[in-house]
C-alpha cells in the first residue's frame, strides 16, 4: 500500500517551475541580488522576463557583494578592489534597474559602487524611496551624499558610510528635509578609530527623533555618550559593538541599560576588534 | 494523551496519497487553511483530507512545524534544524514544499522556502538556473531580440 502510494506521489508531483502560481515565483525572484535579476534570472524564460518587467519587482534594489570577497579583506586592502573600472560596469546595471522601477522605489541598497553621476541619476527616479543604504561608496562626494539624502522626504532609515570631511552642519538639514528618518547607521570606513566627537554631539543636537542609532568605527567617550541620551530621548537601540570606548562608567553604563530598550556594548579594547571571529559575526561575513 | 481534555482535540491530516497524519493543535496553528476549518467545527477529533499535499512533503511539514512550535528547542536548535532541513531536499522537493506552504497558507514557512529556493539560484549563470528548475528557453526570435537589446550592456 505504502509503495503505491509513493510512486504515484513522484508520478504526479514531476516539477514544473513555469506552473508555480506567479506570486510564489515573485516571491523568490524579489529576494536575489539585482544583479542576478538583471543577468540571470529574467533571462530564464519569457515569463520570469514578463515578471521582471513589473515596476513592482523593483521595489528593492540591491547591489551587494559584487566582489564575493570577505568584507574584512576589502577594508584592510581597500586600494586593491576599489579600482574604478571595476565598478563602473555595475553602474549601467544599476541604471537598468532605476529606469525598471518607474519611480516605485523604496529600498535602495548599494555596497562599494556609485559615484556622484549615478546618484544624480537615480533621485529624481526614486522619489518614494524608504530606505537607503550606501555601504564603502567612497567614490561619492560628500557635496553629493547629502544633496541625494535630502531628496527623500519619505526616507525612514539611512545607513551611510562618511568619510572624515563630513560636514556637521549637514544633519540638521538631513533631518529637516526627511522628517520621517527614525532610524540612522553611521559607518567609518577603516579599521582604525578615531575620535569623531563633533559628529556624535551634532547628531544628538540635530536628531532628536531617531529611533534606531548605529556608529561603526569611532572612539566614543562618556561625553559623547552622556549627549546622544540626553539629546535623542526617544532612541530604542543603540548599537556601539564597533566603536571603542575604553572609559565606560559604570553609572553611565546603567543608564544605557536603563533609558534603551536594545543597547549593544562598545568595544573596551583594540584588540577585541580584531580577533577575526568576532570581526566576521559582527561585520555578517562569513571567515575564509 | 491530549484527547483526555474535552477542549484540545487531535487532528487528523489525510495527505493526497492517502497516508494519516495524527497531530496536535499546536502543531497546525501555522496552517492557517486547517487552522480555519478547525475553528468552525467543535468536536475533539477532527479529520482533514489534503487532497493537494502528499505524504511525504506532509511528513516533512510536520517535522518542521513539530521543531518550531516546540519551547524547548533554543533558537540556535531551530537554525541547526532549518540549515539541515534544506540541506537535505533536491529542488523538486523545495518546489512541492514552496507550493504546499502556500496551498495551506503557512506564512513563515512559505517565506522559509523561498528563502532557500532563492538561494539557490543566487550567483548563478542563466544555464544553471534552467537546468536546475527544468525550465526550457523558449523564447521566440523576437522577444529573444529585445532581450539582447535590452542586455546589450551584457553582450558588448
Amino acid at each position: 500500500m505504502k509503495s503505491k502510494c509513493e510512486s504515484e506521489s513522484e508520478s504526479k508531483s514531476k516539477p514544473n517551475w513555469l506552473e508555480l502560481p506567479i506570486d510564489l515565483t515573485k516571491n523568490i525572484l524579489q529576494r536575489l541580488d539585482t544583479i542576478d535579476i538583471l543577468t540571470s534570472a529574467r533571462n530564464v524564460c519569457p515569463l520570469w522576463w514578463n515578471i521582471c518587467k513589473d515596476p513592482l519587482m523593483w521595489r528593492t534594489i540591491r547591489i551587494c557583494h559584487i566582489y564575493h570577497i570577505p568584507l574584512i579583506d576589502i577594508l584592510c586592502f581597500e586600494t586593491l578592489y576599489l579600482s574604478a573600472s571595476d565598478i563602473c560596469c555595475f553602474e549601467p546595471l544599476c541604471r537598468s534597474a532605476i529606469d525598471l522601477s518607474c519611480g516605485h522605489l523604496e529600498d535602495l541598497d548599494l555596497e562599494l559602487l556609485g559615484c556622484d553621476e549615478l546618484l544624480e541619476y537615480i533621485a529624481p527616479r526614486a522619489i518614494n524611496l524608504h530606505r537607503l543604504r550606501l555601504f564603502y561608496c567612497l567614490k561619492v562626494s560628500n557635496k553629493c551624499l547629502i544633496e541625494f539624502v535630502t531628496k527623500f522626504s519619505l526616507l525612514e532609515k539611512l545607513v551611510i558610510t562618511f568619510n572624515d570631511k563630513f560636514p556637521k552642519e549637514s544633519f540638521e538639514v538631513i533631518n529637516r528635509c526627511c522628517p520621517l528618518l527614525k532610524s540612522l547607521d553611521f559607518v567609518r570606513p577603516t579599521l582604525f578609530y578615531i575620535n569623531r566627537d563633533h559628529l556624535v554631539f551634532a547628531i544628538a543636537k540635530a536628531m532628536p527623533g531617531l529611533h534606531h542609532l548605529t556608529f561603526v568605527g569611532i572612539v566614543i567617550n562618556n561625553a559623547a555618550l552622556v549627549t546622544i541620551l540626553d539629546g535623542c530621548s526617544m532612541l530604542q537601540s543603540l548599537d556601539l559593538q564597533l566603536c571603542l570606548c575604553d572609559d565606560l562608567s559604570q553609572s553611565l553604563e546603567k543608564r544605557c541599560l536603563e533609558q534603551i530598550k536594545d543597547f549593544r556594548f562598545p568595544l573596551n579594547h583594540v584588540s577585541d576588534f580584531f580577533d577575526e571571529d568576532n570581526f566576521c559575526d559582527l561585520f555578517n561575513v562569513s571567515s575564509v | 494523551m491530549a484527547a483526555e481534555k474535552s477542549s484540545i482535540k487531535i487532528i487528523t491530516l489525510i495527505a493526497a496519497d492517502g497516508s494519516v497524519f495524527e497531530v496536535e493543535p499546536n502543531i497546525v496553528k501555522e496552517m492557517k487553511t486547517v487552522q480555519s476549518y478547525i475553528d468552525e467545527l467543535d468536536q475533539n477529533t477532527v479529520s482533514i483530507p489534503l487532497p493537494n499535499v502528499f505524504g511525504n512533503d506532509l511528513a516533512m511539514i510536520i517535522e518542521y512545524c513539530k521543531k518550531h512550535a516546540s519551547e524547548e528547542e533554543t533558537k540556535e536548535a531551530k537554525e541547526e534544524f532549518d540549515f539541515e532541513f534544506v540541506k537535505r531536499m533536491k529542488s523538486d522537493d523545495k518546489l512541492r514544499l514552496l507550493q504546499a506552504a502556500s496551498y495551506l497558507n503557512m506564512e513563515s514557512f512559505l517565506q522559509f522556502m523561498a528563502k532557500a529556493i532563492a538561494a539557490e539560484i543566487e550567483n548563478q549563470s542563466v544555464e544553471f538556473v534552467r537546468d536546475y528548475f527544468q525550465i526550457e528557453s523558449d523564447f521566440t526570435p523576437e522577444e529573444e531580440a529585445e532581450l539582447r537589446k535590452e542586455n546589450e550592456w551584457a553582450f558588448k
